[in-house]
């Protein structure tokens, strides 16, 4: 790369990155699929309202015995004019505190319209009980955070989860994920909705941020917590990436097939979660005929992959298939079956060669003779692939 | 009104039970299918005959068929869920699939169907499930019970008969790695069906006790064993701890104790600081292959693999998103020390090939409202050769999910040590485009594109439509 290609690299980095961040300064911090988009065309200060004197229920009483959250709980004309004279100011008095239409309404004008623009509170996609909050002493502020300093309330004076968890720890009060968060079928909870996908994100308090590339990394999280997984998925989503045959764009690159040799060589684990080696992975190179087991007529194309054959095979060193074998014994098995290794490594009298064959290496690890009979005595039909009961037993392992 | 005797009594009840039902109970029924068609070839890579150059041909076409049912009997969390997959794959003569173990040219999976009820600390599944914990994932066909106490402790308990591809309506995806569905010898013969031992049923069952949420920990002890004609197949000992209690630390660890070899076989550790603005998590793992104890390869002098991970959130407020993720990988040794000359002493000659990778990634993501992009960097070396990966990815969902596109440009640059071939930069475009015909109905067509040195170019074409129907 030229030296005028890497300053326009990095300069176009540098913008992103910065754009990024000053995009992310004004951004949202509350679900949209929890707390769906407002519209709210009002003026409004809720600190000056506190400082004139007004508290929470002045305006908002009804919060005290609403038990859903589809309930409004904000204040309309009657709760207003017990301050704003609306009536005298349409008349065109000059009231104090101002009440004109337009003092609440930025734009309406009552000889041109006939209602000023509708405000749009979509209900939070929760089950919230004030009642019960209001019963128990918690104070508004305790969720929706103090006021005095906040002009028009919008959704980010709806409590985020993490409040709530100040209380629902399992022991204060219920911590099970449905107390508050919607169902679905099964007992799971919904997150599907029209204004967008729940989903753990962005400082989960549980650690279960499903972050970028979670396809990759939620391997370990699944393992040791499944009963949190099924509290949102269902078993038909685990399978459609495990046992799906068409997987989502998400989780191969491009021309995968041809690419997924060096990256499977680095971390065949990874590819376990869906691929088995002996079903998966052994079949399809015997089919090309990479596999050496493959059926005679799928070999005319195979290429070897392995370093010279005396080197691979009979010289001890760096290139012997035992020190890679041992390194990760899969890359073996996704191409080979259990008799390219038996076809050397078993017993002379299994083979019908020579005693004494000088290939008759053990691919035992030390100490495998201590344990050999307790080994066999669980299960010996891998110990008869390669030795016969004579060797078995001439071993010590019967 | 006359009440019929014998059958037809059972018959009058049966259909007064079912009207009643269905006025009475609020059961929700959903219906799920899919299918796939998929329609492209694979050309080698390596030295192909260029008279004869197509490997893999593929013309499948995938059907699956869901039937889900919630609430079945009214204010009881009792549902059952199922689905099955057929699917014939055309572009594979039947002749060839024929000399092919594990690669059917038609197959049909019960990828699961099962029933679960749960009431207070109770849960009960029984059928075809899968199951995942530090051992492994794997699915049997049987029952798992689990209690939670209200005194944090518990317990759960499973048994059945593993899935394994040889059996009726199974799938290979779960079974025990390490053997074929059916061998060498069997396949020259001419005999392709599966080797006695790998058919045959292999009962499962395993038991866990558990610690819930006691100030935040979560912590489980268990057993599991499995046996094919009466011997021993796996058996693991297994424990794993949880700690959180909402933002700040949270630890994941996962030990998995091979009975049968005495050893260790897997760990896994996580340690994860989350706050509202970043997370910063340390992982370490140390992983043994989980072999069949039919395998012969489970018995070999093979070492695990150690892997640490590394990784960096930053989530600032608003619709972008960064991570930084470092990763290396360890393969050991177990080689025999006893033999002379022995293959130990050549452990450390890194002439041919390291045992080490070591790599990184990093990338940017963007969220807002419909539309969603993504820039992810990675960059691997070590044992096989060297890769380094561009990834774009893009995604747009329209209001009420009328139509979805997605899209997918990868450029990596790869140099596989053990294949001279597979050498250069590969550049390659996926789009997947979905609309939704009905509020039951969608249809997706996905494309994909490939250009590189050894292939030259070829294209993937792939249809979809799927039907959910909520009876």
């Amino acid at each position: 790369m030229r030296r005028s290609e890497k300053i326009t690299v990095a300069i176009a980095l540098a913008l992103l990155v910065g754009a990024g961040l000053a995009i992310a300064a004004s951004g949202r911090e509350r679900s949209l699929a929890i707390y769906p988009a407002q519209t709210i065309p009002l003026r409004f200060d809720h600190g000056v309202h506190l400082q004139g004197g007004a508290d929470c229920t002045t305006c908002h009483d009804a919060a005290r015995k609403s038990t859903q959250a589809s309930d409004r709980n904000l204040p309309k004309h009657p709760e207003c004019e017990q301050c704003h004279d609306i009536k005298a100011a349409a008349r065109g008095k000059k009231v104090d505190p101002p009440a004109t239409c337009e003092y609440c309404h930025p734009g309406f004008d009552p000889s041109a319209r006939k209602e000023p623009a509708p405000v749009e509170f979509p209900t939070p996609n929760l089950k919230f009980n004030h009642k019960v909050h209001v019963d128990k002493h918690i104070e508004c502020t305790t969720c929706h955070g103090k006021m005095d300093e906040v002009t028009l309330a919008t959704r980010m004076q709806l409590p985020k989860m993490a409040t709530c968890l100040e209380c629902h720890d399992g022991t204060v009060a219920s911590g099970a994920c449905t107390t508050c968060h919607l169902e679905r079928g099964g007992g799971r909870l919904q997150v599907s909705f029209s204004s967008g996908t729940l989903r753990p994100m962005q400082g989960n308090p549980f650690g279960l941020d499903h972050g970028v590339r979670y396809d990759f990394t939620h391997g370990n999280r699944a393992s040791l917590d499944r009963q949190a997984c099924a509290q949102c998925h269902a078993e038909s989503e685990c399978q459609s990436c495990h046992n799906s045959l068409q997987k989502p764009l998400s989780v191969h690159p491009n021309d995968y097939i041809t690419l997924h040799p060096v990256q499977a060589r680095m971390d065949s684990s990874r590819c376990e979660g869906c691929h088995r080696l002996q079903s998966f992975c052994a079949a399809c190179h015997e089919r090309t005929g990479v596999g050496q087991n493959a059926e005679p007529s799928f070999r005319s194309n195979k290429v070897r992959v392995h370093p010279d054959y005396q080197l691979w095979v009979n010289v001890l060193g760096s290139q012997h298939h035992g020190l890679q074998a041992s390194r990760d014994i899969k890359q073996c098995i996704s191409c080979h079956r259990e008799e390219t290794c038996m076809a050397c490594h078993s017993d002379a009298d299994k083979r019908g060669g020579q005693v004494g064959d000088r290939r008759q290496y053990s691919p035992h690890p030390d100490g495998f003779a201590q344990m050999c009979k307790g080994l066999a005595s669980r299960n010996d039909r891998p110990c008869l692939k390669c030795h016969t009961e004579f060797t078995l037993r001439n071993k010590g392992c019967r | 009104m006359t009440v019929p005797s014998g059958v037809g009594r059972c018959t009058f009840a049966g259909v007064v039970f079912l009207c009643a039902s269905s006025t009475a109970w609020s059961s929700a029924y959903v219906l799920e299918a899919r299918t796939e068609a998929q329609a492209y070839q694979i050309r080698a890579y390596r030295g192909t005959d260029p008279d004869n150059p197509v490997l893999l041909p593929r013309r499948r076409i995938v059907q699956y068929l869901g039937l889900n049912g919630f609430e079945l009997i009214t204010g009881e969390d009792l549902s059952f869920e199922s689905s099955v997959r057929v699917y014939a794959d055309f572009g594979l003569p039947r002749g060839e699939a024929a000399r092919l173990d594990g690669m059917p040219a038609e197959q049909a999976d019960l990828m699961y169907a099962n029933a679960r009820f749960r009431t207070g600390g109770l849960e009960l599944q029984l059928g075809r499930q899968t199951y995942v914990d530090v051992t492994d994932y794997m699915a049997f066909d049987g029952l798992r019970a689990r209690y939670v106490t209200n005194f944090y402790l518990g317990a759960e308990a499973y048994g059945g008969l593993w899935v394994k591809a040889a059996n009726l309506l199974g799938s290979s995806v779960y079974q025990l790695d390490g053997t074929r569905e059916s061998d060498q010898r069997r396949i020259k013969n001419g005999d392709t069906t599966a080797d006695p031992t790998l058919t045959d049923i292999e009962p499962v069952y395993g038991a866990k006790l558990l610690l819930e949420n006691l100030k935040g920990i979560y912590a489980a002890v268990g057993y599991r064993k499995s046996l094919v004609d009466g011997k021993t197949d796996l058996e693991r000992a297994t424990g794993e701890l949880r700690y959180g209690r909402g933002r700040g630390i949270n630890l994941l660890g996962g030990v998995d104790y091979d009975l049968s070899l005495s050893r260790l076989a897997q760990v896994r550790a996580q340690v994860r600081y989350d706050n509202a603005k970043f997370a910063v998590m340390a992982e370490g793992m140390r992983l043994a292959p989980v072999l069949a104890a039919d395998s012969i390869w489970y018995y070999f002098a093979t070492a695990p693999r150690d892997e640490l991970r590394l990784r960096a959130d930053y989530t600032p407020v608003g619709a972008f998103r960064y991570y930084l993720q470092g990763v290396a990988t360890h393969y050991n040794e177990n080689l025999r020390r006893i033999t002379t000359p022995t293959l130990a002493n050549y452990v450390g000659d890194l002439s041919f090939a390291s045992s080490t990778n070591a790599g990184g990634s990093g990338g940017i993501a963007y969220r807002e409202g419909d539309v969603r992009l993504a820039a992810d960097v990675s960059v691997r070396r070590g044992f096989g050769g060297r890769q380094y990966w561009l990834d774009l990815t893009s995604g747009y969902v329209s209001e009420e999910n009328h139509y979805t596109l997605d899209g997918r440009i990868s450029i990596a640059h790869i140099s596989d040590d053990l294949n001279p071939l597979l050498h250069g930069t590969f550049y390659g475009a996926q789009a997947w485009a979905s609309y939704l015909f009905t509020r039951t109905a969608r249809g997706s067509l996905a494309l994909e594109g490939n250009a590189n040195a050894f292939t030259h170019f070829d294209f993937k074409v792939f249809l979809l439509f799927d039907l959910k129907v909520t009876l």
